[in-house]
């Protein structure tokens, strides 16, 4: 595992909204909830959709195709198709920085 | 090439198919009130078969049916909703009018399917159907009021039916007294698809599928002209990398959301209503529990789902168990044998209300063509089960019902027309 930098435009990042970064070759989505920030791969487990350019309801976050429905604080499934749950980052922040860790 | 299946090859037993091959008709009404059993001799036998009555290999077995529909590669969509009867020179005439070939949802393949799904997923994500579930409580309520005042009780004419149909409708942004027509286009539609019609039958069915389209298609010319806020207009407007659906595209996909959005509902709404109300303990049980009530539509949907199947083309020559299928054949993935299948469901046949996988059914497809109205039809027959178990909790079917059940007459959908019932 490893503590990845994310880019800085993290911070324009409103309530209620998700954008995807490619991190060390990984697509990751980050969402804002609040004051609160939630990163999880951005490829939902069912057909690998972009889950960021789906629909966040609160803590929820559906998948723009199918609608599989996820937790993003725990990823665990919500609604079906999707069988296998969402894979959830750690994130990290500091004043000036957000990190996330990734897996080797 | 052959097909990766966890499901061991059984011996080929070239008698049984043969038998199915030859006897199989989802058709024929005996068949179609209890096809379980032939597809369970398939599953165990030859779970590859080919139906001549269907025109097409049947797939019966779960993981053969999953693989089929998620490899997008060697298995078009492009035809899923084709008859693969021959089609009368006639009614090839009528379709060119009406522009039948132009895909929309279900009969399409990535990339553009991948555009038509995400424009119209937006109308039916779960927290904008969350947002329905009030307007569709008032609407079931309403049509429980209207059957306790009537005389003659049919729970499928006057409640199953309409409360998926003027959902459906209001989702779409389509006015409530166009429901009776729109509603005999949609039988039309399905009429249609039941194979060995006459050519006059064929023509007259055609037509009214037909008037279908040129209504929507006005619809979308009006919403172009005087936007609204609803689906078609949604749909009118919306643009995916700057360009357009065009008015028969969304006249496509319309026309599967009305048709596949009231008459699969209907369907389930039959088979809850039917497994429940058959067995006195199990309706007591659910209008005692209502934390089984969701289990009870899981288990409605995997015990008899509402699409028997989809078809598929094989884009290439293919082995699936041992069987050579050359490319261009039609291949019918059968959603309801698979929600069957005894590797994922023990004891299929039992209406299950503690089964534990019963959520893994094939109800709704699988892969990229999941049905876009799962979340609603869950809602909609969870709201419609509530009111009923809250308002006629001595509801039970007739002493005739059996004799007086008909089913859709088609080799795609599945589902009650009449059950007739009556209360205390």
């Amino acid at each position: 595992m490893a503590w990845v930098l994310v880019p800085q435009s993290w911070q324009q990042l409103n309530d209620g909204e998700m954008c995807q970064f490619v991190l060390e070759n990984r697509c990751v989505a980050l969402a804002r909830v609040g004051e609160a920030l939630y990163a999880f791969d951005d490829a939902c487990p069912h057909m690998l959709e972009s889950l960021s350019e789906g629909d966040l309801d609160a803590y929820n976050v559906y998948c723009p195709m199918h609608q599989s429905g996820f937790d993003i604080r725990t990823g665990k499934v919500l609604n079906p198709p999707a069988e296998s749950p969402l894979v959830i980052y750690s994130l990290r922040r500091t004043p000036d920085n957000l990190w996330v860790e990734l897996p080797d | 090439m052959s097909m990766a299946s966890s499901g061991p090859t059984p011996e080929p037993d070239g008698e049984v198919a043969s038998r199915l091959s030859e006897q199989f008709n989802i058709l024929d009404p005996e068949q179609a009130r209890n096809p379980y059993e032939m597809f369970q001799q398939s599953r165990l036998h030859c779970p590859v078969f080919y139906s001549q009555h269907v025109g097409a290999w049947i797939v019966t077995r779960y993981d053969d049916i999953v693989a089929i529909a998620q490899d997008t590669q060697r298995f078009s969509s492009a035809y899923a909703n084709k008859t693969t009867q021959p089609i009368p020179d006639e009614v090839a005439a009528i379709n060119a009018t009406v522009h039948w070939e132009v895909p929309g949802l279900v009969d399409n393949d990535p990339p553009r399917h991948t555009r038509v799904r995400k424009l119209t997923n937006q109308a039916f994500t779960p927290p904008r159907v969350r947002a329905m579930e009030p307007a569709i409580r008032q609407t079931a309520e309403e049509l429980v009021e209207g059957m306790l005042r009537a005389e003659q009780h049919d729970l499928q004419e006057q409640f199953s039916i309409p409360l998926p149909l003027m959902t459906i409708m209001r989702i779409l942004g389509l006015p409530d007294h166009d429901a009776p027509q729109i509603r005999t286009w949609s039988s039309d539609y399905n009429n249609e698809r039941a194979a060995h019609l006459s050519v006059e039958d064929r023509l007259r069915y055609t037509h009214g599928r037909s008037a279908l389209r040129f209504y929507m298609a006005s619809h979308v010319e009006d919403r172009r002209a005087r936007p609204k806020d609803d689906t078609i207009t949604h749909l009118a407007q919306a643009e995916v990398d700057g360009e357009r659906l065009d008015t028969w595209e969304i006249v496509t996909v319309l026309q599967s959301l009305v048709h596949a959005g009231h008459e699969t509902t209907i369907g389930l709404l039959g088979t809850l209503m039917y497994h429940l109300l058959s067995q006195r303990e199990r309706w007591e049980a659910v209008c005692a529990d209502p934390g089984l009530r969701p289990v009870a539509v899981e288990e409605a949907l995997r015990r008899e789902g509402s699409v028997n199947g989809m078809f598929r083309i094989a884009l290439e020559d293919v082995e699936i168990h041992g069987v050579p299928i050359s490319k261009g054949s039609f291949i019918q993935l059968m959603f309801s044998s698979g929600s069957h299948d005894e590797a994922y469901f023990p004891n299929p046949l039992e209406f299950d209300l503690h089964r534990e996988r019963s959520r893994e059914h094939m109800a709704f497809g699988k892969g990229r063509h999941y049905c876009i109205g799962a979340p609603l039809a869950r809602a909609e027959a969870l709201i419609a089960l509530n009111t009923l178990c809250e308002r006629i909790p001595t509801l039970r079917l007739t002493r005739d019902a059996e004799e007086r059940i008909t089913f859709m007459p088609s080799v795609q959908f599945r589902g009650r027309l009449t059950l007739p019932v009556e209360w205390d």
